[in-house]
């Protein structure tokens, strides 16, 4: 098991050579001069070649990549030149809604999810079962922006009952952080529901077509216990690798549902980013949401081998 | 040589089928999927809209009217008239037209590219790893972001937004055509191809991707529906298309500001992004059930 363990995390280590290579160069595919297109039309030659210097953009490009992820590797990834702050502070500053909202989503993507797949399994070509199916094509069709949209008219401008945008911090009011994010989590959490009501229901009709399934209703196991305790436990894992890669939709979604609900989070930072062409800023999220997404796979990918006894360590 | 080409990969037991009668067996099969008819249908629409914006739309999508600013629908605009007074109507049957544009662009892209990379990763051993420990690298990055990083150094333009779906989306096709070529590489046609004296690059090419193609196409019709979503996503943000030109996202972008006064202006072009994307769900769920051997005959 920790030889698993161990080799599952050695395998991250290309992966994440790629990545930061990737981010690096993603700023010298800019046409012209990085320095130049990042400050702007109207810079001085001699600001210019200011941040050229900063940036170590007058060495060699090899020795560029080396001395920044060098640095990189000990949590320097430059300063925001928009906000004259370290990357990661200003990365740190806005972490909270985000991982909040996360986990939020992945809660309504759960509580939804697997229930409504229980369901349309348990009552295979029903009308429940069709309607499900066709609810599950829905929610993938949807763009999750614009149901926060619909959310925001709806629940915030005419019933008005929710906040319409913004956060309120956890230190200030854990309830009202909560309040202002549960229109932007249902908006992430019910497309990734779709998902994983769809995997639920496949990997749910599997099992209930097995030897174990039928002994036990055989033995007069109550229905509700067959389904909760016996078939659910063994369709659970493939549930759980639908989970585990839908953080790549919520981590993307965040992105555009912070813009849309105007919250300051770590999405809404990015795009800021983008706009002002503040470059560092880009490449540290784009390392900081890759790392913690890699680890939260090969956590997953830990978690299902403990878990499947008929997975092999070896 | 020729006699090989035509062998087709066959169930056990299995008279082995023309090409013809394969064709009539996929046509009488996919209509009858009520899923992927429908799929079909919506996607029509949306076709229909592109093809005959000209016609369908009498309006002009970018003319201003202050006169008739922020005016419900009615009878003059079927959609109503955005902050600049122009039609809702004209600029979401336009938009239809972006999206469709960027949508197969960035299919035809990641097909091409996908086909190339993942059989010379699934045939030639030495290539398999380097390309895949990009893929896995590319595939680590959450696609939505990867497209803002590269459109934030590529700039707004529509050719860039292809650009940027394209390397967000082609790493889950090249695993997909990789792992069937792994499976196809042993079959029993390619090794009669083989003991014929065929070539590597030969079997891989003509013997190993036509029957790859199937693949090909159901994970189309989700990148397809994934572009057309996440390009609305961008020029929502203002990274995608430049302010002004009619898409989905920008007529979104526009009405986020007036949606007390004006919900018209948010609620039609979401309404065209639910029908294209679920149209191409849909139209790929029919293509699964119909092309995928496992689901076949059920």
């Amino acid at each position: 098991m920790t030889g698993f363990i161990i080799r599952r995390l050695l395998a991250v280590i290309p992966v994440l050579l790629i990545v930061a290579a990737f981010a690096f160069f993603l700023v010298h595919l800019t046409p012209g001069d990085p320095a130049g297109y990042m400050l702007g039309p109207l810079a001085t030659p001699a600001q210019i070649n200011q941040l050229r210097e900063v940036l170590n953009l007058n060495l060699p490009l090899p020795v560029q990549f080396e001395r920044w992820f060098v640095r990189a590797l000990h949590g320097d990834i430059g300063e925001s030149l928009f906000m004259s702050i370290p990357v990661p502070l200003a990365i740190w500053q806005r972490v909270e809604p985000t991982l909040l909202l996360t986990l939020m989503a992945v809660v309504v993507e759960v509580l939804i999810g697997v229930p409504a797949g229980i369901i349309a399994a348990t009552h295979r070509n029903s009308w429940v079962d069709q309607m499900a199916i066709a609810l599950t094509s829905l929610g993938l069709s949807i763009p999750s922006f614009w149901l926060g949209l619909n959310f925001i008219f709806f629940f915030g401008v005419h019933l008005r009952i929710l906040p319409v945008a913004g956060y309120v911090p956890l230190s200030v009011s854990w309830i009202g952080a909560i309040r202002s994010l549960l229109m932007p989590s249902f908006a992430l959490g019910l497309i990734s529901a779709a998902l994983v009501a769809r995997m639920t229901r496949s990997s749910m009709l599997e099992v209930l077509s097995q030897d174990f399934v039928r002994t036990a209703r055989a033995k007069g196991v109550a229905e509700w216990v067959v389904i909760w305790r016996h078939a659910l436990w063994n369709a659970i894992l493939p549930v759980m690798t639908v989970v585990g890669n839908s953080f790549a939709i919520l981590l993307g979604g965040l992105v555009i549902t912070e813009q849309v609900f105007a919250i300051p989070g770590v999405g809404l930072l990015v795009i800021n980013a983008v706009l002002h062409r503040d470059y560092p800023v880009v490449q540290g999220v784009l390392l900081y949401i890759v790392t913690l997404y890699i680890f939260i796979n090969v956590g997953m990918d830990i978690l299902y081998a403990l878990l499947d006894p008929r997975i092999k360590f070896g | 040589m020729s006699t090989i080409r035509s062998v087709p990969i066959e169930a056990p037991g299995s008279a082995a089928p023309s090409a013809r009668s394969t064709r009539v067996r996929f046509y009488r099969l996919f209509r009858r999927s009520r899923l992927g008819m429908t799929g079909a249908a919506l996607l029509a629409i949306v076709v229909l809209c592109a093809l005959g914006a000209p016609w369908i739309a009498r309006q002009n999508p970018l003319a201003l009217d202050p006169a008739v600013r922020l005016h419900p629908p009615g009878a003059g605009h079927w959609f109503g008239t955005d902050d600049f007074g122009r039609d809702v109507f004209s600029r979401v049957v336009y938009g239809s037209r972006l999206s469709l544009e960027v949508g197969s662009l960035v299919v035809m892209a990641t097909a091409a590219l996908g086909i190339l990379s993942g059989i010379v990763a699934g045939y030639f051993r030495a290539a398999d790893g380097v390309i895949m420990r990009v893929v896995d690298a590319l595939l680590a990055i959450p696609p939505v972001l990867l497209a803002i990083a590269l459109m934030a150094v590529l700039g707004p333009r529509v050719s860039n937004v292809v650009v940027s779906l394209t390397i967000a989306y082609v790493p889950q096709l090249i695993r997909v055509v990789r792992s069937q070529v792994l499976v196809l590489r042993e079959a029993l046609f390619a090794e009669a191809a083989k003991s014929a004296g065929a070539t590597d690059s030969r079997i891989a090419f003509l013997h190993v991707l036509p029957n790859a193609i199937s693949v090909v196409i159901i994970q189309s019709t989700v990148t397809f529906a994934d572009a057309v979503l996440t390009e609305a996503g961008l020029s929502y943000l203002g990274v995608g298309e430049p302010p002004g030109v009619p898409s989905w996202g920008n007529i979104l972008a526009d009405g986020r500001n007036y949606m007390l006064e004006a919900p018209w202006m948010t609620v039609f072009p979401g309404l065209a992004i639910v029908i294209c994307v679920l149209g191409l769900n849909l139209l790929g769920d029919g293509l699964r059930d119909v092309l995928d051997p496992r689901t076949q005959g059920r």
